[in-house]
């Protein structure tokens, strides 16, 4: 009898732990975030990316955040989201806020990202995967200026208006970035002829890009050029040190080819032979008119005298 | 009074056709030229193509790659031609674009290799009025880059550096123009995929599997070194359970596991709760085919547990520190 006993218990703990589950990848982009130069106060918004290859299912997610910086981390996705069948990268937006009394040091902190799917069964182990950001930051009063100019742009403009250069920014310090110096030479078409150089030095009246964000900044260079395409060779400063050099080219086009002055002005611009037709008519019917007008008093004077004349006899 | 009106109106007919006539006149009486052909010839010298505004991702500031699969990289840019835009890729080579590692050797002239030199597809010239007047045309080239690119941002192996798309124009001459170059930074990617999966036999009642082991591997499906953690619960998260069972549950330091095959029970290493996983030097490199096993095993206690079981072990990938 304890024999038999024993066997049961033998078969009913023999482990129906078969871990089940072959789970496709998960990765972070990028899985560190050391932030050097928060200021108190301060907050920090910085977009992370989660993957996956295999998109056939809806995957489900938990966070959880430790560590130091457990009331100053909001995850504007949610404490749990999912990353809909058929996506294969999503992003997490995470806010870092810096209070105003936070201590001058730094601080640690990780966010787990923990998947798991909805349809999990029981009697089975599952193999589950989680994504991890770990958070080293270091709260100080020292403003740090950390930018890059990701790209340089003249975009199409119209004759008449200052040439405009759009500096693409990538603002990795705690305090407000632009330019000190901006030195723009313009070329003909040919590449050949130097139309105009100019070395800009006032960026007072141009707001910069916010401090840990990306943005982009318009320089309205002082030059009006007649319609044509240019070359612009331009190098952006920052004191004396180049932070981006590049050639570009750009067109600039009739006025009103990019808006329209107005309604009616847009409405003849793509009427021009109407306008043409209109004027002669208009020309023709003026003549007209005088002639008309002129004959019709010539007659009444005309008339006039005849009856006049009538009378005395 | 009929009749004045009459004449009155014939002579207004009259005044209206010698203006149309007039107007007319300007339009349609054009001097009658007669030329003289004589014929002359001139060779027009090749002016080389200039590539410019080249951008990675419309300006974006990284590139983020999917694990464990490619992730396309576009680079747009102008290739003027002071002989004319219809004069640009007309002969052979044609404009090529390539992206890369920005210190790799051999820069823009780099071997190919996923991890850090890649030869872009392009499609162009477009944007190209024919008849002399229009130098310009715009080109677009793409590269499917896979999961291991070498990272370039801050913390990575490479951060000192950034990758670079070089456009090279090229004409009817087939030589090479004056080049355009952008860089951005390539992200980290920290990434795993386990695809085994843990099977045990049957055990009693204050058993262990011994030297038996149920393999997991792990697959680095990143462009970072990569530790693993693991931690294990039984049916809620950090609950201290490795398994929950029908009847009872079991610890979670009874299961335990090792890099090394066969390893003793008693010597592999207990299983954390997923609250504070224990992390597995696994220290696998990045690459197309970088992988690992843990080895598992697993004990019972001897009295009160029976029925069946079920856990769930938590993988999560760290940077090799």
């Amino acid at each position: 009898m304890e024999t038999r006993k024993l066997l049961f218990f033998i078969f009913l703990t023999a482990l129906m732990c078969s871990a089940g589950s072959v789970f496709a990848g998960l990765g972070i982009s990028p899985s560190d975030w050391v932030e050097k130069n928060g200021l108190v106060g301060q907050q920090i918004e910085k977009t992370f990316t989660l993957s996956r290859s295999d998109t056939a299912e809806d995957l489900y997610f938990t966070s959880k955040i430790t560590g130091d910086l457990t009331d100053w981390i909001k995850i504007k996705n949610g404490d749990s989201f999912v990353i809909k069948q058929g996506q294969q990268q999503f992003p997490v937006n995470i806010i870092l806020s810096i209070p105003q009394n936070a201590e001058k040091k730094g601080y640690k902190g990780e966010i787990r990202l923990n998947s798991g799917s909805k349809t999990e069964q029981t009697g089975q182990v599952g193999v589950l995967l989680s994504a991890l950001i770990r958070i080293d930051l270091t709260v100080s009063d020292e403003p740090f200026l950390s930018y890059d100019v990701l790209q340089i742009e003249v975009p199409k403009q119209e004759e008449g208006e200052f040439v405009n250069v759009i500096l693409k920014i990538w603002n990795k310090g705690n305090i407000e970035a632009k330019p000190t110096k901006l030195i723009i030479d313009i070329l003909d078409k040919f590449n050949t002829t130097k139309i105009d150089s100019q070395i800009i030095t006032d960026f007072s009246a141009i707001t910069g890009v916010s401090s840990f964000s990306e943005g982009q900044i318009e320089v309205p260079i002082p030059i009006q050029l007649q319609p044509e395409q240019y070359w612009a060779s331009i190098s952006v400063y920052q004191d004396e040190k180049i932070l981006k050099s590049d050639v570009v080219t750009f067109d600039i086009v009739e006025a009103g080819s990019l808006k329209p002055i107005n309604a009616v002005g847009e409405a003849l611009k793509n009427n021009t032979y109407l306008l043409i037709a209109g004027i002669v008519l208009s020309v023709i019917l003026i003549f007209v008119i005088i002639i008309f007008v002129v004959r019709l008093f010539k007659k009444r004077k005309k008339d006039g005298d005849t009856k006049h004349i009538q009378i005395h006899k | 009074m009929l009749s004045h009106i009459f004449k009155m109106s014939s002579k207004i007919i009259f005044c209206l056709l010698f203006i149309v006539s007039a107007f007319g006149g300007l339009f349609s009486f054009a001097p009658d030229a007669k030329a003289i052909l004589a014929t002359s010839s001139v060779t027009v010298t090749n002016s080389l193509p200039v590539a410019s505004s080249t951008s990675i991702d419309a300006g974006a500031v990284s590139v983020t790659l999917t694990e464990s699969a490619t992730s396309t990289v576009t680079a747009t840019f102008t290739v003027t031609d002071n002989n004319g835009c219809e004069d640009i890729d007309s002969g052979t080579p044609d404009t090529v674009a390539v992206f890369y590692r920005t210190n790799v050797a051999g820069g823009a002239a780099c071997t190919p290799d996923a991890a850090n030199c890649y030869s872009m597809s392009c499609t162009g010239p477009t944007a190209c009025t024919p008849g002399g007047s229009d130098l310009t045309a715009t080109f677009s080239c793409t590269a499917d880059v896979e999961f291991y690119a070498d990272p370039t941002d801050a913390g990575s192996a490479y951060d000192a550096t950034t990758w670079t798309a070089t456009a090279t124009p090229r004409d009817s001459a087939g030589t090479d123009g004056t080049p355009n170059a952008d860089t951005i930074e390539m992200d980290s990617l920290t990434a795993l995929d386990v695809t085994s999966t843990i099977s045990y036999s049957a055990l009693a009642l204050g058993a262990d599997t011994a030297t038996e082991d149920q393999p997991t591997t792990v697959t680095n499906t990143g462009n970072r070194t990569i530790d693993t953690q693991v931690g294990g619960y039984g049916s809620v998260s950090e609950d201290t359970y490795s398994m929950v069972c029908t009847i009872g549950n079991i610890a979670v330091a009874l299961e335990k596991y090792s890099l090394a095959a066969a390893t003793a029970y008693a010597s592999k290493t207990a299983l954390v709760t997923n609250a504070t996983p224990d992390t597995v030097q696994t220290s696998l490199a990045q690459g197309a085919a970088s992988t690992d096993i843990i080895y598992w095993g697993m004990g019972l206690p001897a009295t009160g547990v029976g029925g069946s079981c079920a856990g769930k072990v938590v993988f999560t990938a760290t940077n090799d520190s």
